[in-house]
């Protein structure tokens, strides 16, 4: 009885959202905000109330719902369903994801509200919460890749979305174009998957997975364990979705679309798609330590290197655009490490307080009537002081201060990396030297944006106006979430229990001791650390001398400081190495061999025969007596045919 | 050879038609100068064809040959009249009868 | 005797079929032509036709190089008979070269024939005059296309009207009684004397 009624409450809280975007967006020129409003936001809280119910249901109370909608591929061994598979693991992201879209999505209610297309707009948050749910809901990889193509899809349609703008178009396709890099391992992946264990669906590939421990597969001219080359190739997907290192240089572009699309797609969800199939796979990634070993190195890299170009950052969207790259990476070195709830957890509360700093910025944005760059706002945290508030929560958070919720996340992945020994020391001291960067650049956007002189100009400063209730009534939301969500979890549901209860068998750990602490000093170092980089920012922005403390480290260390400004020349390098390559080829193949030889052949038939008949025409001379001559002859010859005939048959 | 010269056989007619025949087509071919010579060339070439059936006709002791020699007399009268008077208006209009001008059907 | 008489008729054909293409005036061109055509006249009579002989000169000579000769006066003389004839023409040569071939072949291929002489006595059935013989004959069974070559006479009459008739009218000629008829050309004014009249 429960399961059934819990299947349908499942199937309202994924099909509505969609329901919501189609029936929006296929009126979006005939229908008014408000109705747009009313069915997108309406179809939102439901889902997010169904999320709520069936997280007490399946983590708490512990059933699990497993319902196959209908059959879609069933090609020999090749089975796969659309199916609704919602375990602990899925309980949980399902909450945040439904939760901040629905933040998000009455937080644009009111920062759209002077925009010309707000139900395309809803639309497409809607279709994107579907996406994003089908992806999480998903019982075997078909379903898996189609959500993570879908929201790679929304994701492109919402950048884009202020399509006027060339450099949001621009924008747009790279995200896209990246994310396909990074697919094309996942699809290799679930080739190799499927090639190995004849199967796609994860009941069946999770169970067997210990048992192919030994095989190996000839790629390339050297043997790789097939484990290992599965894991490394569904991380190449997770590299392009969750912008980590290498495949991350659409995440900084991606702020071109609006700054609700940021908080939802590239703080909250979309990047923590690669986390959540890292933790999915891990019966698959607990088998191989070579690719847990890459996880690692390549998030700790990631952490650091996207921390130090925040530092040097203008635009207050792409300070918290790097920052999320970041922690991004640290979730990535706590599955590197095995501490997969760890980094779920890690996923959750950076959700909220990312969210939450998103909209604030949103928030801010409005109130200096669009203007993004740091070094022109200053001293007006006394005009929007709530928005400063929630910024000081959400930084908080995430510089790790006890007791908010990312010092819980933050020192249970250290915590680990600390456990793992070999490169987990090394991911230990990044992350340590990273905690200390977060905070130092979450307080320069503070600092630089709510306090000191003001840099704006007078009609900017003149419009400095506090956002309306519908706009600060998420960031109230997020902010409890921000403080609550991490003691919550490890107090009250034990997310952090190296027993694992909480997660029963939705993420697997080979090495028990993942998880376990390490005692008081430990747990509060990068606190500390933390609590350190907020002084250092006080003493560097805060303090005016003479010459500034920043344009003195500029001046002595200018070459440094321009490469991490220009985000080490990624896209640059990128840039000669595939673009410009790709359209020499393009241009190359496009001149030589389509339109000078593939064209030659219709355009040479065609003068080829123009040429026979101009030929052929020279016949019709006009002249009478050439036509009888043509006759005469041809009468001749047939007449001296015949009567050979004629002779021979006689 | 020895047919040719002896007493006159139905030979020697056939191959007077064909003689004329070919006059009147050389006449056609061969360029001229006027539409005039084209048509003197189309009578003479009705003429071997007269001389043709009336001298088969004589051969086979049948009278169809010279029957149709009669229509083709007719008809050849009748063509040239027209003929004729086609090249009269072709004249009115063009102001010359050269036949290296009538090309207006060049392709 | 038939013999020299069937050479030399035959010749002067061959050579008047000659002239009359050769000739460089169209007139010259259709005298020989009509030399032609009684030269073949002749030979029909010596074959026994004497009919269509005689039906060759009358139509032939009689009127369709007659025909010929008035158009010939009608078109503008100077012009057609100024220029050069081109003939050189390959074309020709080898429909000439093509056509010996022909008579050349039929000389070997009527080899095994020469048993019958085409002569006056060979066509005289029933001991009838030509004219009788074909008259049997052309009222009887080729009643029809008799008929028919009657109405491509009439056909020919017509298409040559019409197609010459011009309905212009170059000439103008007086008709006295429509000149008179005319209402207000003529009015009838008693002059003052000494003042003469306004018109």
């Amino acid at each position: 009885m429960i399961s059934m009624a819990l299947e349908y409450i499942a199937l309202l809280m994924i099909f509505a959202p969609l329901l919501a975007s189609v029936v929006v967006g296929l009126n979006t020129s005939r229908i008014s905000t408000l109705i747009t409003h009313i069915i997108t936001c309406g179809a939102m809280v439901a889902s997010t109330l169904c999320a709520w119910f069936i997280f007490k249901q399946v983590a708490i109370d512990g059933h699990t719902i497993h319902v196959a909608l209908f059959r879609w591929i069933d090609v020999y061994s090749l089975k796969a369903d659309w199916a609704i598979y919602i375990d602990v693991l899925t309980a949980v992201m399902l909450v945040v994801v439904t939760t901040v879209s629905c933040v998000v999505h009455i937080y644009s209610i009111g920062y759209m509200a002077h925009d010309l297309h707000v139900p395309r707009f809803m639309s497409y948050l809607s279709l994107f919460t579907f996406f994003m749910m089908m992806l999480v809901s998903a019982d075997n990889f078909m379903q898996l890749f189609f959500g993570w193509e879908g929201v790679g899809l929304s994701s492109y349609l919402l950048i884009g979305f202020w399509f006027n703008k060339t450099s949001a178009n621009a924008a747009a396709m790279k995200a896209f174009l990246v994310n396909r890099v990074g697919d094309i391992g996942l699809a290799l992946g679930i080739f190799l998957i499927f090639y190995v264990f004849n199967s796609v669906e994860f009941s069946h590939v999770f169970s067997k997975a210990a048992s192919f421990n030994e095989d190996t597969i000839h790629i390339f001219g050297h043997d790789i364990s097939v484990i290992t080359a599965i894991c490394l190739l569904l991380f190449i997907g997770c590299m392009g979705k969750s912008a980590q290192l290498g495949l991350h240089t659409w995440l900084p572009d991606a702020m071109e679309g609006p700054t609700p699309v940021s908080a939802l797609i590239h703080a909250a969800t979309m990047v923590t798609a690669g986390v959540f199939m890292l933790a999915r796979c891990s019966p698959l990634f607990e088998c191989s330590p070579v690719a847990l070993t890459v996880v690692t190195a390549v998030g700790a890299i990631t952490c650091i290197f996207a921390a130090a170009i925040a530092m040097t950052q203008n635009d207050i969207k792409k300070i918290i655009a790097y920052s999320t790259c970041s922690q991004l990476g640290y979730m990535f070195f706590a599955c590197g490490v095995s501490a997969y709830p760890a980094a779920i957890f890690h996923l959750t509360t950076h959700a909220f307080f990312k969210a939450l700093l998103f909209l604030s910025a949103g928030s801010v944005i409005h109130a200096m009537s669009n203007e993004q760059d740091i070094n022109k706002m200053g001293g007006i945290w006394r005009k929007i002081p709530i928005t400063y508030g929630m910024m000081w929560i959400g930084s908080l958070a995430l510089a790790g201060i006890f007791p908010f919720a990312g010092f819980y996340s933050k020192d249970a992945i250290l915590e680990a990396a600390l456990n793992a020994g070999g490169i987990g020391l090394m991911a230990y001291g990044i992350g340590i030297t990273v905690a200390l960067f977060t905070a130092f650049y979450s307080w320069r956007l503070l600092i630089l944006s709510f306090h000191g002189k003001s840099r704006a100009d007078s009609h900017i400063s003149e419009h400095i106006h506090e956002s309306p209730i519908i706009m600060l009534l998420p960031l109230f939301i997020l902010a409890a979430g921000s403080i609550a969500a991490g003691w919550y979890g490890v107090k009250i549901l034990n997310v952090l229990d190296p027993e694992m209860a909480f997660w029963r068998k939705s993420i697997i750990i080979l090495n028990k001791k993942a998880l376990s602490h390490h005692g008081l000093i430990a747990e509060y170092i990068p606190m500390l650390l933390g609590l350190t980089g907020i002084i250092a920012a006080y003493l560097v922005y805060s303090i005016h001398t003479k010459n500034r403390y920043p344009d003195l480290f500029i001046a002595k260390f200018p070459k440094l400081y321009t490469i991490v400004k220009n985000k080490f020349y990624f896209d640059e390098a990128y840039n000669l190495a595939f673009v410009q390559t790709s359209k020499k080829l393009g241009s190359v193949l496009w001149y030589y061999i389509d339109a000078t030889f593939i064209d030659s052949i219709p355009n040479g038939m065609a003068a080829l025969s123009l040429g026979f008949s101009k030929m052929i025409s020279k016949f019709q001379s006009g002249y009478l007596y050439h036509y009888i001559m043509v006759m005469i002859i041809s009468a001749l010859i047939i007449l001296i045919t015949a009567l050979n005939m004629v002779q021979l048959a006689s | 050879m020895t047919p040719l010269f002896g007493d006159i056989t139905i030979l020697h007619y056939l191959i007077l038609s064909g003689i004329i025949f070919t006059i009147g087509v050389c006449g056609i071919s061969v360029h001229r100068r006027s539409i005039i010579s084209l048509l003197i060339s189309i009578e003479l070439m009705l003429l071997a064809v007269n001389i043709n059936f009336i001298a088969l006709s004589g051969y086979w002791h049948n009278y169809d040959g010279q029957i149709f020699s009669i229509f083709i007399l007719t008809v050849a009268a009748a063509e040239t009249a027209i003929g004729l008077a086609i090249l009269i208006c072709y004249f009115r209009n063009k102001g010359d009868i050269e036949v290296s001008q009538i090309n207006h059907l060049k392709g | 005797m038939a013999n020299i008489l069937f050479y030399f008729f035959s010749c002067a054909l061959v050579v008047a079929s000659f002239m009359s293409i050769s000739m460089s005036h169209p007139v010259h061109a259709v005298l020989s032509l009509i030399v032609a055509f009684m030269s073949a006249a002749c030979l029909f009579l010596m074959i026994g036709a004497e009919y269509l002989g005689a039906s060759t000169i009358i139509v032939y000579v009689g009127a369709v190089a007659v025909l010929f000769l008035f158009v010939v006066m009608m078109l503008n003389n100077d012009k057609i008979s100024s220029k050069k004839p081109q003939t050189s023409n390959k074309l020709g040569l080898l429909a000439m070269v093509a056509a010996a071939a022909v008579i050349y072949y039929f000389t070997t291929a009527f080899n095994n024939s020469p048993s019958f002489l085409p002569t006056p006595e060979s066509l005289a059935i029933d001991k009838d005059s030509n004219t009788l013989a074909i008259g049997k004959i052309l009222y009887t069974e080729y009643f029809l296309p008799f008929q028919v070559s009657g109405l491509i006479l009439l056909l020919a009459m017509v298409g040559a009207i019409m197609l010459t008739l011009r309905h212009n009218k170059p000439t103008k000629r007086q008709d006295v009684n429509k000149q008179i008829q005319r209402e207000k050309a003529v009015k009838l004014v008693n002059p003052t004397t000494g003042k003469g009249v306004k018109l």
